[in-house]
């Protein structure tokens, strides 16, 4: 027992640095969870206000609010989980198929400039688009169709469309690359076998291609999944240009919180937003994890 | 083997070892302060002859205008109070847009505030969750010639269950509601907006104008600085949820969304935006008001206003300014409280923050050089005898260093020299004015929203979703106004509206009034 102890020490040691960043960053804060269930005075401090039980929850479920927001982050994170996949993996494939060496490496950089961008700057790419004045959409193409202009900031019909396109682009090019490689590793002598046997295109994509990606799969899958409750904050926030009208398809969790804080200035309030965050959040990989372990058990988490 | 093992025991021991020494030169630091902190407070308390000067951190907001001269002026300040006062103070000034957040944040951190300016319903909540100090001591004792200045029935309209928790700005504390415009388009286009009286009249105007210049949007405005409509004919007793209409004229709270005056003026402003009146962009666009009339397409702006307001917006607009009164002035709670000075909770100096409030009231010598800079620098004396100022030659407007737009922020401007263009005797007018204005029944009155926090926060939610919309002409009042109201209902208006009448009725009883 010693021996291993000694053995193992300075491993452990190695890990002290992290471990203490860990305790100070992720876990002393959430004593903070506990301003939610206090009527929080900043003169007293969080310990000197007195207790108001669940009452500062209530202001999230007299509206929808709280179904709207967890829903939104939800269907969305599931929408793109499934469509980056999908995606991903058909550019990875026509990007191995490409025999120019110069053209292949030009299309990946190209493919991956999207992900560089910060949310701030692709949002007016799309105010660019979508702008009621000035915007592409408005001043080009309806008008070359002879229809009028819309205020698309004011329609919130269009943006769960919108938001996850804008996310595939940013993303798409991205989760490519790391299929990509997974595929430039497989052996050359299936597909060689393959063409032996007189195997078609699209026969070798779904006999060779795709059963050798899916461990790949698998783990960029479980990888979002673990991280649902972080939705995109710059995607939902920065490009609807947080705009009121369309708040019931773009507010996630995230930027209810924010905007809680921000506007609402009552800290009890929006620590209560956050400690329901974590919650829904905390149960979400419980169930994904609980899912895996039926479907591959050497991929849970634990 | 042996090396690497004890290669990593080095290097892990020199990790941990950084990282426990990173922690502990903070820990060291947030030390000092504290008991920096305590040693002033027991000077002061003693009383020495040799007093030290203290710093300050002062709290104002701009519209963005061009301030680069503030540190020049921060130094005349500082060079100013220093022998009177033995304190220095740094003016931290925060664009308006995102002053709310920036408080927010200060008042989470234990940052050192001292003076902070704080607009609207901010000091209510604020107040209701003790990030200010009460001030009725300090007031007393280091501000007695505020009170005189102020006048206890103004003061009054800044109390928060008893205790003043802020001081209004001398100022326009009343508040008319106007029709900005630029003189020279109309007069170029032949608009006639001199003689519109009304909403009708200006319609008539913007018709002409959508024909003759398609481009140009009658109405500008951007998604920061809030809603067309957050004042108008009503007393909004703090937030909007349930006022008094009418200008309060009874003591009557109502739900403002669902009354016929709002649902006018809302289908009005929808048929304007489909006009094409109002800028397109109003929802969406940040840019701030000065910068959107740089462009020559925006003919003018609804806001409200007082006796020098033509050359105010005149001067930040760049343009010559007309108005036109749409709704009469008047004084309710709301607009005294538009503009007070608070101290916050975390104040390290509220002796010395009052203080220098105090000489922000009195000193006219201060007072001119936070509202318009260093004289031969950013103004030049115009006319001695009648304390009239202006630009030096070669600036304007667009040119100048020094946001000198910003006088009813600071303290006492009516002390302060008057600016070019306007009248000699304008400060007397602006006592006129609000000596004259239209009371509320209301005023004195605040509303202490501590037992409707939830509600208030439901409704300000729905708020957010849905009024720039409804209010910009943006969004269909005939589908979405019903969803509003709604809304609004399920979060509990009704409730604010019931607490806010029986805090009223209280009220009234308790200082007779009718």
């Amino acid at each position: 027992m010693r021996k291993k102890a000694r053995r193992y020490a300075p491993i452990y040691l190695m890990a002290l640095p992290a471990l203490l960043y860990l305790l100070i960053n992720n876990y002393i804060p959430m004593g903070g969870m506990v301003i939610a269930f206090k009527n929080y005075q900043y003169n007293k401090g969080i310990w000197g206000s007195s207790w108001s039980g669940f009452k500062n929850f209530e202001f999230l479920f007299k509206t929808n609010d709280a179904w709207t927001i967890t829903r939104n982050t939800i269907l969305y994170n599931l929408a793109f989980i499934l469509l980056d996949t999908i995606m991903a993996i058909t550019l990875a494939i026509l990007l191995n198929e490409i025999r120019s060496k110069k053209m292949k490496k030009f299309y990946q950089t190209v493919m991956l400039l999207p992900y560089l961008l910060s949310m701030v700057i692709v949002s007016y790419l799309v105010y660019g688009f979508l702008s009621p004045d000035q915007g592409y959409v408005n001043k080009t193409i309806l008008a070359a169709l002879k229809s009028d202009g819309q205020n698309w900031y004011a329609r919130a019909g269009i943006w769960p469309f919108v938001l996850v396109f804008v996310h595939m682009w940013v993303i798409v090019g991205y989760n490519s690359i790391i299929y990509f490689s997974t595929l430039v590793g497989i052996d050359r002598s299936f597909y060689e076998a393959a063409d032996v046997d007189g195997a078609s295109m699209w026969q070798k994509i779904c006999f060779i291609t795709i059963p050798n990606l899916k461990p790949t799969m698998v783990t960029m899958c479980l990888l979002s999944i673990g991280r649902i409750f972080y939705s995109d904050f710059g995607l939902f926030y920065q490009v609807p240009l947080n705009s009121g009208a369309l708040y019931d398809v773009t507010s996630t969790i995230d930027t209810y919180v924010y905007r809680g804080l921000m506007q609402s200035s009552n800290v009890g309030m929006s620590s209560a937003a956050g400690v329901y965050q974590s919650l829904v959040g905390f149960m979400l990989v419980l169930f994904a994890n609980w899912i895996v372990n039926k479907i591959s058990r050497e991929n849970a988490l634990f | 083997m042996k090396r690497k093992r004890i290669a990593a025991l080095v290097m892990a021991t020199f990790m941990a070892v950084s990282a426990l020494t990173g922690c502990g030169q903070s820990g060291e630091n947030g030390q000092k302060a504290e008991t920096g902190e305590e040693d002033v407070k027991e000077s002061a308390d003693s009383e020495d002859a040799q007093e030290e000067t203290v710093q300050l951190e002062l709290y104002a907001i701009s519209f963005g205008g061009n301030n680069d001269s503030l540190e020049k002026v921060n130094q005349a300040v500082n060079d100013y109070i220093r022998p009177l006062i033995h304190a220095e103070v740094k003016l931290n000034i925060v664009n308006f847009g995102s002053y709310a957040q920036q408080v927010n944040l200060m008042m989470s951190g234990d940052e050192q505030v001292d003076l902070m300016l704080s607009t609207g319903s901010l000091t209510s909540t604020l107040a209701g969750q003790g990030a200010l100090s009460g001030l009725d001591e300090l007031l007393a004792e280091y501000g007695s010639d505020i009170i005189g200045i102020m006048g206890e029935d103004v003061l009054a309209s800044c109390k928060y269950g008893g205790v003043t928790y802020a001081v209004p700005t001398n100022r326009d504390l009343a508040r008319s509601m106007c029709y900005y415009y630029r003189d020279d388009i109309n007069q170029e286009l032949g608009l006639g907006l001199e003689n519109a009286k009304t909403l009708d009249d200006i319609e008539k105007c913007f018709e002409i104008m959508h024909e003759k210049d398609p481009d140009m949007a009658g109405i500008a405005g951007n998604s920061t600085m809030g809603c067309l409509f957050q004042y108008w004919d009503w007393d909004p007793i703090s937030n909007n949820y349930g006022v008094l209409l009418d200008l309060g004229s009874e003591l009557k709270v109502e739900n403002l969304y669902e009354s016929e005056g709002y649902v006018e003026l809302v289908e009005r402003m929808y048929d304007w935006y489909q006009k094409g009146y109002i800028y397109q962009e109003i929802t969406t666009s940040t840019v701030s008001n000065p910068d959107l009339f740089a462009t020559g397409k925006m003919l003018g702006y609804f806001a409200n206003g007082n006796p020098t307001s033509d050359t105010s917006q005149s001067q930040m607009l760049g343009g010559p300014i007309r108005h036109i009164e749409l709704v009469e002035p008047y004084m309710s709670s709301s607009t005294v409280q538009t503009a007070c000075w608070t101290v916050p909770h975390n104040s390290r100096y509220p002796q010395k923050a009052m203080e220098l409030l105090n000489l922000m009231y009195t000193d006219s010598y201060l007072v001119n050089l936070l509202c318009y800079g260093i004289e031969g620098e950013n103004y030049v004396i115009k006319d001695a005898e009648q304390g009239m100022i202006g630009y030096p030659d070669g600036q304007d407007a667009q040119s100048r260093t020094y946001d000198n737009t910003l006088g009813w922020t600071w303290g006492n401007m009516l002390i302060g020299y008057t600016w070019e263009g306007d009248d000699p005797d304008v400060h007397e007018q602006m006592t006129a004015f609000n000596n004259s204005a239209r009371r509320s029944k209301a005023l004195g009155f605040t509303f202490d929203p501590s037992n409707v926090q939830n509600e208030t926060t439901a409704c300000a939610n729905v708020f957010a979703k849905y009024a720039m919309g409804i209010e910009s002409g943006s969004l269909d009042p005939a589908q979405t106004l019903p969803k509003f109201q709604e809304e609004l209902r399920s979060a509990g208006i009704d409730t604010i509206i019931a607490e806010k009448q029986r805090q009223l009725d209280e009220w009234a009883a308790a200082n007779s009034v009718k």
